[in-house]
């Protein structure tokens, strides 16, 4: 029971941090459209592992030593809106990721900070001073990509950058079937509480704005064209499955269309799905 | 004669007015929600936009009918609520940025409700009290074939050009609506005498709030509200059965939307002159009563088919309000002078119904079934068909007072 409670204050204590780290990265993150530019303010990665701690710390004074337990909280924050009985779109990473709990504004109530998913470069933070160091914690960031976040009430030393692929805008980029059929637009990018994209909301079908249907699509069912950026992206499913997919209910879960097992890496390779 | 040249002229040019707004706010329509999609908006900013839209046009019904009422000239105010559209189809083309579109959604909102009274008026410039009924009749016919072939056109143009070109082109169609109007403006001129909005030459406007008061009016009110309530749902509904069981759903959801305006087309003449001839309540009840009819046909079959062809009572239903609606008013207010405040207290109350209508028969449709959401507007539909049957008071003018008050 003691437990449960520390837990919720946990709950609340994050999502405050949240709010307050939000609101001190600026707009950066709400602009509706990130240009598809080559220059990227990169903010150098560090480990999330202090700002962890540094929420933690009341808690882990008082109930909570375990570390699994904790792990649990911090993973159950991430997903801390009420849970609506559908199927679960998580994987190992879910429980893993503890990196950062940003979500987005679609599925939650905070927005997503810029995601540059950089390489995990520990460089020294300006403010170290923290007297609760969890153990071991580095350790399970390594599988997590980092998300660049702004610290709580602090800045990071930025730098402006080439960004060294090239990249494309994601939000009303066109869709296609195999086929070349017509297959709408994508209208919303879901991400996990590790900050990984793992859905596209698609706007399928419909005439003149009537009758359109938004679907949650798995991110490992699209295929991008790496020689243009201006090619739409390739989804590789049956019409008649998209057609037939319940539409995209706003909530932590949403029902995906994926494959199957749906635990394979994204793959350049553009062999249609399993169908069913 | 002259002046009989003079007013064929203007009833066609009213046709062509009719025929082209329609056009024009086709392209206002939910068709805005994909053009920005494709524009990367996102889907919060979205909303944002279509709800300064809603609520922009809601504020104004009222205020803006106020205002035509106060203005001599209607033509003068129809053409300056199309120049706005243009500029808010443009705003949208050239440069859709969060600050233009919401300006674009404010102005656009704002000018549709200037514009329909400022119709009404003129139809009741051109036609008269007593032909009135007539008058609406072909309105409502040029319209629906302004809708269907705006349909058409923009959903030709988004697909096979591009999203953006439906803007232009909107932008475009608002230069043969103001053509149209030319004819109109000596006809507002020449009948400046027989301004509507007065009962005699020098007699006073009857104070605002006893019109609004009117108990006609407003039971009339009510009735549109639930009607719409019920009505507004629809067209989402069933192209959402049809998406997930139709075989080509972009064209099913086409032909939903164009049959029943090829139906108001053909029937809106007759309805016209039916209201004449047997009164205002027997049309009302008809069109209210082919809402419960259609849910109940949907909720009854799923085959897409079908669907389609249950759509052509929503053109009968559609004939009949869209007749009935500035028509009742006119009988109640069209010499008080509040003429176009009270169809925009009527218009208002029909935002209400629509706008809280969609969320309420989503919420039915997800959490239960889209068939107990047919039945949910099907009882809602019932008890406007109630309303009209026992509390409706027949308005249609009576034919003795015919002979007093038509101009010499």
């Amino acid at each position: 029971m003691s437990r449960r409670a520390a837990r919720e204050r946990l709950a609340a204590a994050r999502a405050m941090v949240l709010l307050v780290s939000l609101a001190s990265a600026g707009c950066a993150g709400l602009r509706p459209n990130h240009p598809p530019a080559a220059q990227t303010v990169q903010e150098p990665a560090r480990e999330a592992q202090p700002r962890t701690t540094q929420v933690d710390t009341p808690v882990s004074d008082k109930a909570v030593s375990d570390k699994a337990v904790s792990d649990k909280a911090v993973s159950d924050t991430a997903m801390s809106d009420e849970h609506v009985g559908v199927k679960p779109m998580g994987d190992a990473a879910q429980t893993q990721a503890v990196a950062t709990s940003t979500k987005p504004s679609t599925a939650g109530t905070l927005a997503t900070p810029p995601c540059t998913c950089a390489e995990a470069k520990p460089k020294p933070r300006p403010r170290t001073k923290h007297k609760h160091v969890r153990k071991a914690a580095p350790a399970q960031l390594s599988t997590a990509p980092v998300v660049a976040e702004t610290a709580p009430g602090g800045t990071v030393v930025a730098e402006v950058r080439s960004m060294p692929v090239s990249v494309v805008s994601i939000l009303g980029k066109r869709v296609r079937g195999p086929k070349g059929e017509d297959l709408g637009r994508v209208v919303d990018v879901l991400a996990d509480a590790s900050g990984r994209v793992r859905i596209a909301i698609i706007d399928f079908g419909g005439f003149l704005g009537v009758g359109n249907h938004r679907i949650a699509v798995d991110w490992p069912l699209l295929r991008f064209d790496p020689s243009s950026a201006e090619a739409p992206l390739v989804l590789s499913v049956n019409v008649e499955q998209l057609r037939t997919a319940p539409a995209y209910k706003d909530n932590p879960r949403p029902q995906t269309l994926m494959e199957p097992d749906a635990k394979a890496p994204p793959s350049t390779d553009p062999a249609p799905e399993p169908k069913k | 004669m002259l002046e009989d040249q003079r007013s064929a002229r203007a009833s066609l040019g009213l046709d062509g007015f009719n025929l082209f707004v329609a056009n024009i706010q086709t392209g206002f329509g939910p068709f805005i929600a994909v053009y920005l999609s494709s524009q990367s908006w996102t889907q919060t900013s979205i909303g944002l936009a279509l709800s300064i839209g809603t609520v922009s046009s809601m504020a104004s019904q009222v205020p803006a009918g106020a205002l035509v009422d106060l203005m001599p000239n209607k033509t003068r105010v129809a053409a300056f609520s199309v120049l706005t559209f243009m500029v808010s189809a443009l705003m949208f083309a050239i440069h859709p940025i969060p600050l233009f579109v919401y300006f674009a959604e404010v102005l656009h909102g704002i000018s549709s409700c200037t514009l329909s009274p400022a119709i009404a008026a003129m139809s009741l410039v051109i036609a008269g009290r007593f032909g009135m009924g007539l008058r609406l009749g072909r309105n409502a016919r040029y319209a629906a074939i302004g809708n269907g072939v705006g349909a058409a056109l923009m959903g030709a143009c988004g697909q096979y050009v591009s999203e953006r070109a439906v803007f232009y082109l909107t932008a475009a169609l608002t230069l043969p609506a103001l053509f149209t109007l030319l004819p109109l403006r000596r006809a507002a001129v020449a009948g400046a005498e027989l301004r509507p909005a007065r009962r005699l030459p020098g007699e006073q406007r009857t104070h605002y709030w006893r019109v609004l008061a009117d108990r006609r009016l407003m039971i009339f009110c009510a009735c549109a509200m639930l009607f719409t309530f019920a009505n507004a749902p629809m067209l989402m509904l069933i192209s959402g059965t049809l998406t997930a069981k139709g075989t080509n759903p972009s064209l099913l959801i086409a032909a939903c939307i164009v049959l029943p305006q090829i139906i108001v087309a053909l029937a809106s003449p007759a309805v016209g002159r039916c209201a004449e001839r047997y009164g205002r309540r027997a049309i009302l009840m008809l069109g209210f009563s082919m809402l419960p009819l259609r849910c109940l046909l949907f909720a009854a079959t799923q085959n897409p088919t079908l669907l389609v062809a249950v759509q052509a009572f929503d053109g009968i239903a559609g004939a009949c309000f869209g007749i009935m609606v500035p028509l009742i008013v006119s009988d109640v207010a069209g010499r008080t002078g509040h003429f176009n405040l009270s169809l925009g207290a009527v218009g208002f109350g029909i935002g209400i119904g629509g706008t809280l209508s969609t969320p309420a028969a989503g919420w039915l449709a997800d959490h239960f079934s889209t068939r107990t959401a047919f039945f949910g507007l099907m009882a809602v539909g019932a008890a406007a068909v109630l309303l009209v049957a026992f509390a409706m008071p027949e308005t249609r003018p009576r034919k003795e007072a015919d002979d007093a008050e038509k101009p010499p």
